[in-house]
């Protein structure tokens, strides 16, 4: 492939690649807006920002920031021609009434049910869960975009030591290891990023995974 | 009542180009809308 990929590079790469054309696509605060940069081309996506905007663009060049147009984050963004602006209440309508095609999420900690901890680490300060339960309860599909493992420990357990987002399962872990499914059978390995062997990721991973015989490499 | 049915058709009386219509005018925002209704030119 020739080009040196970081971590976060690689797990914003491979998600972007399963972002289907005319979908709407929330992207979580963190790594998952990074999603944006790695769209394959023609591939046409309608962001939300669950602020309250529908066709969110990309970020203003500097010095075109519009104090009033920014991301759930309070980041700077852009309005595309075409966008909707609404409130939180319409906002959290398109999420909880199942219009959202698919949510990218950063996660704390996934457990081998695919239920997810990302909003809150006891003891520690925290911003609040934000738009996170609502997106893993009503987004269609649910991807979490996160580092294999923490500090050298795994982030994909058994069961979670941190509070549950949410215990709806998700559909897919995508690290810079990894890409795993979650299946009624539980966890299953997808694919394997590219200079990672099965092994590795076995060893990286708490939870007990089901290994098919043949494990492609990501591609990109 | 977009956003409570399964099948959205919409009838309009101009259909003009992207952009025109203000965000905050947007009411019914186009992901909810599964068929637009073309009148003849």
């Amino acid at each position: 492939m020739g080009i040196e990929m970081d971590a976060t590079t690689i797990i914003v790469r491979r998600v972007a690649r399963e972002l289907r054309p005319n979908t709407l696509v929330n992207l979580g605060i963190g790594m998952p807006t990074k999603v944006t940069g790695h769209l394959p081309p023609g591939v046409n996506v309608f962001f939300q920002s669950e602020n309250g905007l529908l066709g969110m663009g990309p970020v203003p060049p500097d010095g075109m920031e519009d104090p009033d147009l920014t991301d759930a984050g309070g980041s700077f963004v852009t309005a595309l021609p075409g966008a909707a602006a609404f409130d939180s209440a319409m906002s959290f309508g398109l999420i909880r009434g199942g219009h959202l095609d698919v949510t990218v999420l950063g996660g704390l900690q996934v457990d081998r049910h695919g239920r997810l901890a990302n909003w809150m680490i006891p003891g520690k300060m925290i911003p609040g869960m934000g738009g996170a339960m609502d997106l893993v309860s009503g987004a269609k599909r649910v991807i979490v975009a996160m580092t294999h493992t923490a500090k050298g420990a795994p982030k994909i357990l058994r069961k979670c030591t941190l509070p549950l987002t949410s215990v709806r399962r998700i559909s897919l872990v995508v690290t810079e290891m990894a890409v795993i499914g979650f299946t009624d059978a539980g966890p299953e390995l997808r694919e394997v990023a590219p200079g990672v062997s099965v092994a590795d990721v076995i060893a990286a991973t708490e939870a007990e995974l089901i290994v098919p015989a043949e494990v492609p490499v990501m591609a990109f | 009542m977009a956003m409570a049915t399964d099948v959205v058709i919409v009838d309009a009386e101009d259909i003009v180009p992207i952009g025109v219509i203000p965000p905050d005018s947007v009411r019914t925002p186009g992901v909810l809308v599964d068929y637009l209704l073309a009148r003849g030119a």
